[in-house]
């Protein structure tokens, strides 16, 4: 399996000799560059602190796409509930493994054959890498998420699918060396989801996300950001087919220490 | 049944003695008989009523407090009976050392030693002290009698001495009788040397000195005591004394006698304090030896008593007494004034720049010397001997009268200078009374008073003069030390953002309050040093005060500060606790109050501006741990300082 997503990862699947091979399936001479789709995702992100090192990730996800004429808000797409607990192991460090349960809506919702609504279940893990620097913190993200799917007509079965992400992001104050409130920051972020699974034959490269964010910190437990998310990837059925989107992203990062008073102080110094 | 009458009588017989001895204890043990001397004794003592009964002995033997070479013995031993002392009683005090090897003798081992033994012995009847005495000392060298130190023998009757008294030294031998009265009376002999024989007498009747004369190389010297009535016929009140310590020194302050005429004053003033001292103690040497009430054993409280004396008392009255204390208290005080100017370096530096001083050096002078004769006549008076004298009669002899000069000479600038001065009256020997002699002491307090209030000024002026030469220059070292301080000269640590805010503003100011000091005539320099000196000592103590306000204030940075780890960006996040509050003291109260020290920098106010910054600390301590939401309300959109004093409760001290 690694082998094979390494392969993936160098291979690209527009390259003339990957096409020459699939020559039986019609395969078009280039690959086509769809049109530009629209979404607007809105989220909160919160995170509870239940225990010295142990937090509950709880997230919500919005989003709504372009449709019939109506950009970025034009359908309802998707509701979104990811739940995990958190071990941070250090201070560079974070482990997280849980659940999603996505609900899906139909790609054309006019369309009476379609199903009106869809679970996706998940089962996923992540490790967080942090690096620390002076003006700034980087941090690398490998997400691995366990999918279940079904599409939306009557007969449709279940798909399973695995989701290879890696993520790399930065937090840069703007206004103030350090993180802190009141302080506007910008976050470059780059993520690239792979994928894999008996479905996935000639689609490997689900996304490719580049997602420049503007923030601000409120306090140490309220944060706000947003911006726009260009994604790219291959379609499902017609890995020549790249899909492009632009996502209008807002989001709200809440972060609450759960924890009875006297746990609170100090709070977390791993090794300081 | 006759049989059996005998062996109850027999049976009764026998028990009796034993039934009657089984009253008698025995007492075996360590027991402290005189305060401080823990030694051993032994003596009977009945049950029945606690009181000592037969035979009685007390040991102590230790090691000499004095030199530990030598070693202390004593034992007191005689009989009781019924408590109370009886027959012959003895006192044997001996302090040894050894002068030999260790003897051994029997089982013993045993030195010869040489030291003093000192024996007391005295007849008791019934407890009292009653028939011949006698008290020895030898010398004893190499454990045999070296020589008789001192003999005295005396007849003791109802715990008083009566009869014959003798006492023998190597240079003086008493002889004297006491009559049945207790009273010294006829001929007292006291025999001083042994070739060149100086002989002193006196004469008593009924406790009375009617006569008292010495024989010295065949000439008679009678002591002519003034004031002391020698006559029994006189009228007055008469009263009994002991022969102690107070009697014996009347004799000697009333001997004037021969003052005027005999060559030998210093011979007869000798004989008698020899003769008084050595009859004191072989008087005493019956009763105690060194401090020791030597009949006063384990509680007993014999008493023997000295001989008595009679002699016409001449009580003072209560303003007598009163006048004679107050006026002691003036000398004292006029002898105080006197001793500072006349010993003041300013005034032995300028009397000769000055006139008054040098004028009033010569004033004082001639005070200190007649003030010595006050003195004297007030320390005889508050002798207890006095009482006993006709002062009227003694005044002429203790006293030599007061005479001041009309015209007091004096040197100044090098020429012989006199002045008219007006001193008190003369007070002559004839007006000489307790209440004339305690007047004058008076106004002499009163006219050196007076005096003195003339001359400090120009005391003080000199003295402040001369000081002021080397608190000039401590005063420039301070400005100087401000300047450094300030400019972070020494590169200190300790120096802070306080500092350098207030740098040029207190810099200047010391500068300034130095310039307007030095700008002054002398003598406003004078009067203003001090105060100026403690002036920059205010600036030089804000350098302190600033490292410790500043502590402060970061301190409250601190506690109005809180530290929370974000979990989205893994970082600590620090956010101000009770917002409103701290931004409040921060932006607003903070900025006004560092600008009301810079506007009042000055002597009187520093401090007290300082302290306002310590009070803003302890408030907002206290703030920090209490319920202040009200107080945030009331604080919202609040940015006048003296609104935000108001309602955060703040006493401070502002202009």
């Amino acid at each position: 399996m690694k082998i094979g997503f390494v392969v993936l990862w160098f291979l690209p699947a527009f390259s003339p000799a990957f096409a020459q091979e699939e020559e039986e399936y019609n395969i078009p001479d280039a690959a086509i560059i769809s049109d530009m789709g629209t979404n607007l995702w809105v989220g909160s992100y919160n995170v509870f602190r239940i225990g010295e090192k142990l937090l509950w990730d709880a997230q919500h996800h919005y989003r709504r796409g372009g449709y019939s004429g109506v950009p970025f808000v034009g359908k309802m797409d998707q509701i979104y509930n990811r739940h995990a607990l958190s071990y941070v192991v250090n201070k560079t460090f974070r482990v997280t493994a849980g659940g999603v349960l996505r609900l899906d809506f139909p790609s054309d919702p006019d369309d009476e054959n379609l199903a009106r609504l869809r679970y996706e279940p998940r089962f996923w893990h992540e490790y967080l890498f942090i690096m620390p620097y002076n003006r700034f913190m980087l941090y690398h993200r490998i997400r691995i998420e366990h999918r279940w799917s079904k599409g939306f007509s009557e007969d449709a079965d279940w798909v399973f699918r695995n989701r290879w992400r890696y993520k790399i992001y930065a937090f840069i104050p703007i206004n103030k060396p350090k993180l802190e409130p009141g302080v506007w920051y910008v976050i470059p972020d780059v993520e690239l989801i792979m994928q894999s699974g008996k479905s996935i034959v000639d689609n490997p490269l689900e996304d490719l996300r580049i997602y420049p964010q503007v923030g601000y910190i409120v306090s140490p437990r309220l944060k706000i950001g947003g911006g726009p998310m260009y994604t790219t990837g291959q379609r499902t059925g017609a890995g020549y087919e790249w899909r492009q989107r632009i996502v209008l992203r807002v989001n709200a990062y809440v972060s609450l220490n759960l924890r009875k008073f006297e746990n609170k102080i100090p709070d977390i110094n791993f090794s300081d | 049944m006759r049989s059996f009458f005998w062996v109850i009588f027999w049976l009764s017989f026998f028990c009796f003695p034993q039934i009657s001895f089984a009253q008698n204890q025995k007492f075996s043990d360590s027991l402290e008989a005189y305060s401080g001397y823990l030694g051993f004794a032994e003596f009977d003592w009945v049950k029945r009523n606690n009181l000592k009964n037969g035979s009685f002995t007390f040991f102590y033997n230790a090691q000499d407090t004095i030199l530990s070479t030598y070693t202390r013995k004593i034992v007191v031993s005689g009989q009781y009976k019924n408590g109370l002392k009886s027959n012959e009683w003895s006192f044997v005090n001996k302090r040894f050392r050894p002068t030999s090897i260790p003897i051994v003798d029997g089982y013993s081992v045993i030195h010869k030693s040489t030291g003093v033994e000192h024996v007391v012995q005295i007849p008791f009847l019934n407890g009292i002290a009653f028939g011949e005495g006698k008290v020895v000392t030898n010398q004893i060298e190499n454990s045999q009698l070296h020589k008789n130190l001192f003999l005295a023998k005396a007849s003791f009757d109802n715990n008083y001495f009566i009869g014959k008294f003798e006492a023998f030294s190597d240079s003086i031998r008493i002889t004297g009788e006491v009559d049945a009265a207790g009273l010294l009376t006829n001929l007292w002999v006291f025999e001083h040397g042994y070739g060149d024989k100086i002989i002193e007498k006196r004469y008593y009747e009924k406790g009375v000195l009617t006569r008292h004369e010495i024989l010295h190389q065949g000439l008679v010297h009678e002591v002519n005591h003034v004031g002391l009535s020698k006559n029994t016929e006189d009228e007055g009140d008469w009263v009994t004394i002991q022969a102690d310590k107070d009697y014996l020194n009347i004799l000697l302050r009333t001997n004037f006698g021969k003052k005027a005429t005999d060559k030998n004053q210093t011979l007869t003033d000798s004989i008698i304090t020899k003769s008084n001292s050595f009859l004191t103690q072989s008087m005493n040497a019956f009763r105690t030896f060194n401090h020791l009430d030597v009949w006063k054993i384990d509680g007993d409280t014999t008493q023997i008593f000295l001989p008595k004396l009679r002699v016409r008392q001449y009580a003072f009255s209560d303003d007598e007494k009163q006048l004679i204390q107050n006026a002691s208290a003036d000398i004292l005080k006029s002898q105080e004034i006197i001793k500072e100017y006349l010993e003041d370096p300013q005034v032995e530096l300028n009397k000769h720049a000055y006139r008054e001083l040098a004028l009033y050096y010569e004033i004082y002078t001639e005070y200190r010397d007649e003030l010595k004769k006050l003195e004297k006549v007030f320390n005889l008076l508050r002798l207890p001997s006095y009482e006993f004298l006709n002062r009227t009669e003694i005044m002429p002899y203790i006293f030599d009268g007061i005479t001041y000069p009309e015209i007091v000479k004096f040197k100044f600038k090098d020429n012989d200078t006199e002045e008219n001065v007006a001193f008190p009256a003369n007070l002559s020997v004839k007006d000489a009374t307790i209440q004339s002699l305690a007047t004058h002491a008076e106004e002499i307090l009163k006219e050196l008073k007076t005096k003195m209030e003339l001359v400090k000024p120009i005391i003080d002026r000199n003295r402040k003069r001369f000081e002021i030469v080397a608190k000039e220059q401590e005063l420039l070292q301070k400005r100087d030390t401000i300047k450094h301080l300030f400019s972070n000269g020494n590169k200190d640590e300790k120096f802070n953002a306080m500092h350098a805010r207030f740098a040029a503003v207190f810099i200047q100011n010391a500068e300034d309050i130095f310039v307007n000091y030095a700008k002054q005539e002398i003598e406003n320099r004078i009067m203003r040093t001090d105060e100026t000196m403690l002036c920059l000592d205010e600036f030089i103590n804000a350098y302190s005060e600033m490292i410790k306000i500043q502590a402060r204030l970061d301190r409250i940075d601190e506690v109005y500060t809180r530290v929370v780890w974000n979990p989205f960006t893994f970082t600590d996040m620090t956010e101000t606790v009770k917002e409103r509050l701290f931004n409040a003291y921060k932006n607003d109260l903070l900025p006004y109050l560092l600008a009301d020290i810079g506007q009042n920098a000055t002597c009187n106010s520093l401090a007290i501006r300082l302290q306002n910054m310590e009070v803003l600390y302890n408030r907002m301590r206290d703030l920090r741990d209490q319920d202040t939401k009200e107080l945030e309300r009331a604080l919202r959109k609040v940015r006048d300082p003296n609104r935000i004093i108001e309602l955060l409760s703040l006493t401070l001290e502002l202009s």
